[in-house]
């Protein structure tokens, strides 16, 4: 019954994706410059079979569709071509800054998520001036930048109080066991977690404040529960839907500040990935890691809706 | 007591703020003698209270203060300029869609639902890859980046607009499409423009002193906020107040800016959003 649903869901994701993919390929083709003057030296340059030859290997003659044809029939078996900058697969290098990533936005997400729903119960329900700090700082932490936040927790832990690793993901020494990761994403991890923690903290409350005045709540009230079970068993399960449906937007967000945060703690993740390709020109590398992560956020946006529609009784098909 | 009253409203602490920045930017010459780029062997890396840097040099000797004055109008502009055009962008094709629907609509927001899968950073830095790393450009693409969010929150406006009886009037007396849209349309979805685009001029100055941050934006010689806090940054350990203070001064800006947009909303009533950068 909710068949219809999730085929038009997936139907919407999968012309999204085609959307993204085209989108990536025209970014590349729109950059001012010509390959080859960027993949060969000046005297190659010069040396007017070698740029035919070189034009010819790479496809860059063909029609601009079936060059899209070939880049996409590559794609899916799962040749990115290799990077400019150090001529490693990029399928390779996507792998391991992938893995890297999601190693600090797991913890970052746990963080967030718990953090974040305690954080906006205890701002709907406590009054007083705490109650009031609890329910202003999510805005105001969402407008700092992670960057400021990841200098300043850096500062603190790592330069002052000297407890935490500042930079890197293992130590250059004896490092390198899982212990040895998991001490160096404590302030990575800590400072991708504020922003999402914020907006679930922001989420959370707004609806258990409005879910306090429902219709269920005051029968359930009238019926002599007593309020912190109402709280718990009948409020709460309704408060965390908007929590799941906008996952999708507190995942991009941690993207968002995973890139910065990556950059202030030197963590090899597929942000610092990308902006060392956006700043070395590595296009092919660019192009993989926009595709993939966008990619990832169609497939997971897409998770969240069927998970969502299953949760919720009340989408039908 | 209404002094009392106005300094509750963020609105007077960012005119305070920034008004005091622009003025401190103007003055700038009485402030501090030493120019932004003045590079002097015999300062380098002066603690803040030295005398002649408050806020101490850098490793080139060159004064923080002054440079925190002269990325003043950098950032400012950041946040202003981007959220402006943006919106007014995305005002345009919000309106024009949800009003004329049928296929453009659907073509329209079909265009917008892909910008929309990337994150903003990722599509702020797929922009600065075609476009090149500058200033301008890095306004351009967060800019872009803000884009499908501003045209899918119109879109929706115009579309509960729509239907409205003065809108069947205004048709009904023959109006065409361009006079609806411009003497009705949009005089009704200015204030949620406006309260939208007040609170994104914060998260833009935030995503361009970003970009600056990540070495794609502002370039040496010039100065913003963001370049401050990459430059200080390598100097943590010993000389903290390099970074720390841009990243306050930025952090506080972004603040005021992100607050006084959503009191705007307050006032303004309506337009839900969780305020986040996707």
């Amino acid at each position: 019954m909710k068949a219809g649903y999730l085929v038009r869901r997936t139907a919407a994701s999968v012309g999204i994706l085609f959307g993204v993919s085209l989108l990536v390929f025209a970014a590349v083709r729109l950059v001012p410059g010509d390959p080859v003057s960027l993949m060969l030296g000046k005297a190659d340059q010069a040396n007017a079979k070698l740029v035919a030859d070189f034009r010819k290997s790479y496809g860059l003659d063909d029609p601009l569709p079936v060059q899209y044809a070939a880049w996409l029939s590559h794609i899916a078996g799962g040749d990115f071509g290799r990077s400019l900058d150090t001529g490693e697969r990029v399928g390779d290098i996507l792998g391991r800054r992938l893995s890297a990533t999601l190693v600090l936005a797991s913890l970052g997400a746990v963080l967030a998520l718990s953090v974040g729903i305690l954080w906006g119960v205890a701002g709907a329900y406590l009054s007083g001036p705490l109650g009031g700090v609890l329910r202003s700082a999510p805005l105001v932490l969402l407008s700092v930048p992670s960057f400021a936040f990841g200098i300043a927790l850096g500062f603190v832990f790592a330069v002052w109080l000297r407890l935490l690793p500042a930079s890197g993901m293992v130590s250059p020494v004896d490092g390198g066991g899982p212990l040895d990761v998991l001490r160096h994403s404590v302030l990575p991890a800590v400072t991708l977690a504020i922003l999402p923690a914020s907006l679930t903290a922001r989420i959370t409350a707004g609806t258990l404040d409005e879910l306090r005045h429902e219709d269920f709540v005051r029968t359930v009230l009238a019926a002599g529960i007593p309020m912190r079970r109402i709280a718990l068993r009948h409020v709460l399960p309704n408060a965390l839907l908007p929590v799941i449906t906008n996952s999708g937007v507190l995942i991009g967000s941690m993207f968002t500040s995973a890139v910065f945060v990556e950059a202030v703690f030197g963590w090899p993740g597929v942000g610092t990935m990308m902006v060392n390709a956006v700043e070395g020109r590595d296009y092919p590398t660019v192009q993989a890691g926009a595709f993939i992560v966008a990619s990832v956020f169609v497939i997971v946006n897409w998770t969240v809706d069927a998970l969502y529609s299953l949760v919720d009784p009340r989408i039908k098909a | 007591m209404r002094a009392a009253r106005a300094l509750a409203s963020p609105w007077a602490w960012l005119v305070i703020v920034v008004g005091g920045l622009v003025l401190a930017w103007v003055a700038r010459d009485l402030i501090t003698p030493f120019g932004p780029a003045d590079v002097r062997a015999d300062r380098i890396m002066l603690p803040p209270g030295s005398p002649g840097s408050p806020l101490g040099t850098d490793n080139f000797g060159r004064d923080l203060v002054s440079r925190l004055i002269t990325g003043v109008p950098v950032s400012v502009a950041a946040g202003i300029l981007p959220a402006t055009a943006s919106m007014a962008v995305g005002t345009v094709i919000g309106l024009v869609s949800g009003y004329v629907g049928g296929r453009l609509d659907r073509i329209l927001m079909s265009l917008m639902d892909v910008l929309l899968a990337f994150p903003f950073i990722l599509l702020a830095l797929l922009a600065v890859a075609i476009l090149g790393p500058s200033f301008i450009n890095a306004m351009i693409a967060v800019a872009i980046a803000i884009l499908p969010r501003n045209a899918r929150i119109i879109r929706a406006e115009t579309l509960s607009l729509r239907e409205r009886d003065y809108v069947t009037a205004a048709r009904l007396a023959g109006a065409g499409a361009p006079s609806i849209l411009v003497g009705h349309m949009l005089p009704n979805v200015l204030p949620t423009a406006l309260v939208v685009g007040s609170t994104e001029v914060g998260q833009m100055i935030a995503a361009t002193a970003g970009l600056s941050y990540l070495g794609l934006g502002v370039h040496a010689p010039d100065v913003d906020w963001g370049t401050l806090i990459q430059e200080g940054g390598h100097f943590l350990a010993f000389a903290p107040t390099l970074a720390l203070i841009p990243c306050a001064l930025l952090a506080l800006v972004s603040i005021l800016f992100v607050l006084a947009g959503d009191d705007l909303r307050h006032r303004l009533g309506g337009v839900s959003r969780s305020g986040a950068l996707t």
